[in-house]
């Protein structure tokens, strides 16, 4: 079930009410229930998958507790080892067979090794984290081990973060379904508020960006470079409102019933640097590799080449966690030497600045340094979207070798999609600035019915009501 | 309380606007002078030719309506529309026989045309503002999503998507498109060879598409309409029968009707100087085409009629 679908809208209302209705104790197994709803209305079969990484996860958690010393260790390593097997299955396996095929060509063998006919089942990359997350935290102490197994499941299941996050810690999500939620004015309104942006997004900027950009990028061969450049950036806002609009959809939706999810974006082209895109970017993932797999390596607290290796191990994996695709794994690294890059260079480059003079005018240097910023993130996108190895390579030698005029195809969608970066940047900055999308939180009661009318007005006579899944689904 | 008051007070602010906004839009939608969207308003409440192209963009590229006026000295229009197929078609029809029935239509259908696939329908959104005057066409439209009628129940759902064009093709004079009868000419060569392609993937083809094909015929019969069905010219070269137009011989075959087949004409295929893309003739080989098309359809004519 796609949140930017009708179907949703009937869900979520029948959820919210009955969820408001039903009494404190019973309201796990509602919630259980609908979120198993929810994920079976896209493979049904695929639930099985879920249940069974819950229950390995479910005993281990308490197991882990229990025990001490090298058994500890071994029931965590069960736990991650059911996890990544199952993602390496289902997501990886094909991935590795065709490195493989393509390998043992090369010395002219042929790959014995079967391929699977497997769909990847919605959003396992993010319910697989989360669940890790969950033994990670039990076997350091930080949580205790769920002996309520219908809780434990609703954790990985909680339908408004099951397909696409924000991937929840326990100490964050698990004491709230103990909590009694009443209904809360205030709550209420500031959740439906944030779904409503949500929706905007991406409805009338994500899909809308996404026919250009499918135009451009699903027929790389046809284009230029300045095309290319334009389609490019273009593609930098669809993916944000896409995955940003299902973030705030996801975590207003949770607000609504009570529920406080995590941060997942803060307007990150805004950043005014690389490291600061990541602190603003797909919070819950950088966070949880930061907490649990660069802490892991060692992260600061090492020699400083070991650190660079650390940062590029993990940005590497994130290229992974994304997509088994090399080009995904190219976006990855790329990231990661930019970090390594900006650590490198930063006294050479603060030193550049004050020669210049840049650095004295603060706000000039600033953006500068979100122009920059963007670019590079821009840069790293191209390999993000574009199908496969060879048409990134193709994409980039355009934008370095070719001009010509930029390919504008249906004059009102161009105009349309500067018009609508131009006014989702507007009502960013104003939310940078000033802390409320548009004036959804004025006093005055004129302004605040004027903000809602805009949003839904342009989302009733722009919004695309047929674009379909959101990107990140496929992770 | 103040929590029901105020959603109460915002639904209602938001059905009056959306009302409003709907009224606006529905009133310029309809005096458009222009455009694709006038095609589709002329086509379902003016065109009274007597013969009529149904199909899509490949229609509306292939056959000009003045040829075969001239050859049959009867008048013609070319309903075709881009990106719209059989049950666009079919819809038209269904509008159009209600308050006039032309003596000969003409389907041209596609490969490809009845495969299952997701998002099918969709198309069908170009037909929204005509969803509630014509009662007919409403099952058809229906099809889309389960909550259609639902969503129909916002008065500017029907022109989501269409505010910009609206204010364009209201404000500008009457384009070529009406002096040309629903016929749009493209003007380039292709650039690259003919592929042969030896096999396509497999597909199931959709129940409910080939059913709305036979429908279509079987409606035209009902009108006293003689019809005949046609496949124009592809650029590539395809060495396998498509699954599509199989179906469509088998149908024609059951219903008595005249199935030309062109996809694969010599005379077209293969020769970049007379396509502008890989599906669609240009101007020149468009009426070339039309000449030997009506030319075939009238020696057929005894038995279309």
């Amino acid at each position: 079930m796609l949140f930017n679908s009708f179907e949703f809208v009937i869900f979520f209302f029948v959820v919210t009410s009955l969820y408001f209705l039903v009494s404190h104790p019973y309201r796990w197994i509602l919630l259980l229930l609908s979120s198993c709803y929810f994920y079976m209305a896209f493979v049904p079969v695929y639930i099985l998958i879920l249940g069974f990484t819950i229950i390995i996860d479910y005993y281990a958690g308490m197991l882990i507790e229990k025990s001490t010393g090298k058994r500890r260790k071994i029931w965590l390593i069960v736990s991650l080892a059911a996890n990544i097997g199952v993602l390496a299955i289902f997501k990886y396996y094909n991935f590795l067979n065709d490195n493989l095929t393509a390998l043992l060509s090369g010395i002219g063998k042929s790959n014995p090794i079967p391929y699977l006919k497997i769909l990847l089942p919605i959003g396992l990359s993010f319910h697989t984290f989360q669940a890790m997350s969950y033994t990670i935290e039990v076997y350091r102490g930080n949580q205790k081990a769920e002996r309520h197994f219908g809780i434990y499941s609703l954790y990985v299941m909680f339908y408004p973060q099951l397909v696409a996050g924000p991937i929840e810690r326990p100490q964050n999500l698990l004491f709230q379904f103990y909590k009694e939620h009443k209904f809360e004015y205030n709550r209420v309104i500031a959740g439906l508020q944030l779904m409503l942006w949500g929706l905007f997004k991406k409805l009338v900027i994500a899909d809308r960006l996404s026919i250009y950009v499918d135009s451009i990028y699903n027929n790389a061969e046809h284009h230029n470079g300045p095309t290319f450049i334009v389609a490019t950036v273009f593609f930098a806002f669809q993916i944000y409102c896409d995955f940003s609009g299902y973030s705030d959809i996801a975590i207003g939706s949770a607000k609504v019933m009570g529920f406080d999810l995590m941060t997942n974006f803060r307007r990150p082209y805004f950043a005014t640097s690389i490291s600061e895109f990541w602190k603003r970017w797909h919070i819950s993932l950088s966070t949880w590799f930061k907490d649990y797999l660069y802490i892991s390596l060692g992260g600061n607290r090492v020699t400083v080449p070991r650190m660079y290796f650390n940062l590029f191990f993990v940005f590497l994996i994130s290229g992974l966690w994304h997509g088994a695709n090399w080009t995904f794994i190219i976006w990855g690294a790329l990231n990661g030497i930019y970090l390594i890059f900006a650590l490198i260079s930063q006294k050479y480059r603060d030193r550049f600045n004050e020669f210049l003079g840049i650095a004295r005018n603060r706000q000039f240097h600033k953006i500068l340094q979100i122009l920059v910023t963007f670019a590079l993130v821009c840069f790293s996108w191209i390999f993000f979207r574009a199908a496969n190895f060879h048409d990134s390579s193709l994409i980039i030698h355009r934008i370095f070798t070719t001009g010509g005029s930029v390919f504008i195809g249906n004059m009102f969608l161009f105009i349309y999609c500067i018009l609508a970066i131009l006014l989702l940047l507007g009502i960013e900055l104003r939310q940078e600035l000033k802390g409320q999308i548009l004036y959804f939180n004025s006093d005055q009661l004129v302004l605040r019915n004027i903000s809602y009318m805009f949003l839904i007005l342009l989302i009733l006579l722009i919004g695309v009501f047929d674009g379909g899944q959101f990107i990140y689904f496929q992770f | 309380m103040v929590f029901f008051r105020k959603i109460l007070i915002l639904v209602v602010l938001l059905l009056a606007v959306d009302f409003l906004a709907g009224a606006v839009l529905k009133h310029f939608y309809f005096r458009q002078k222009s455009g694709i969207d006038y095609q589709t308003i002329y086509s379902v409440e003016k065109a009274n030719e007597d013969i009529l192209f149904f199909g899509s963009s490949r229609a509306a590229h292939h056959y000009v309506p003045d040829i075969f006026a001239d050859k049959y000295a009867m008048s013609a229009y070319n309903t075709g529309r881009d990106g719209n197929y059989i049950l666009y078609g079919y819809c038209l029809a269904k509008c159009i026989f209600e308050r006039h029935q032309p003596k000969l239509a003409i389907i041209d259908v596609s490969r490809n045309e009845f495969q299952r696939k997701e998002g099918s329908y969709d198309y069908l959104s170009s037909l929204l503002p005509f969803y509630g005057n014509y009662e007919s066409i409403r099952d058809i439209i229906d099809k889309r999503s389960r909550f259609e009628p639902v969503k129909l129940f916002f008065h500017t759902y029907p022109y989501n998507s269409l505010f910009p064009v609206i204010a364009l093709n209201v404000i500008r004079e009457k384009s070529k498109a009406l002096n040309i009868k629903g016929y749009i000419p493209l003007y380039r060569s292709i650039d690259r060879p003919a592929k042969v392609i030896s096999k396509e993937p497999d597909y199931e083809l959709d129940p409910y598409l080939v059913d709305t094909f036979r429908q279509f015929i079987k409606k035209c019969k009902e009108n006293g309409i003689a019809v005949a069905v046609v496949c124009s010219p592809y650029f590539d070269k395809y060495e396998q029968e498509d699954a599509t137009l199989i179906k469509v011989k088998e149908i024609c075959s059951e219903e008595s009707v005249t199935f030309l087949d062109y996809s694969q004409d010599a005379r077209f295929t293969g020769n970049q100087k007379k396509f502008d893309d890989y599906n669609h003739l240009n101007n020149d080989a468009a009426k070339e085409y039309s000449a030997i098309c009506s030319d075939t359809l009238r020696i057929l004519q005894h038995k279309i009629n």
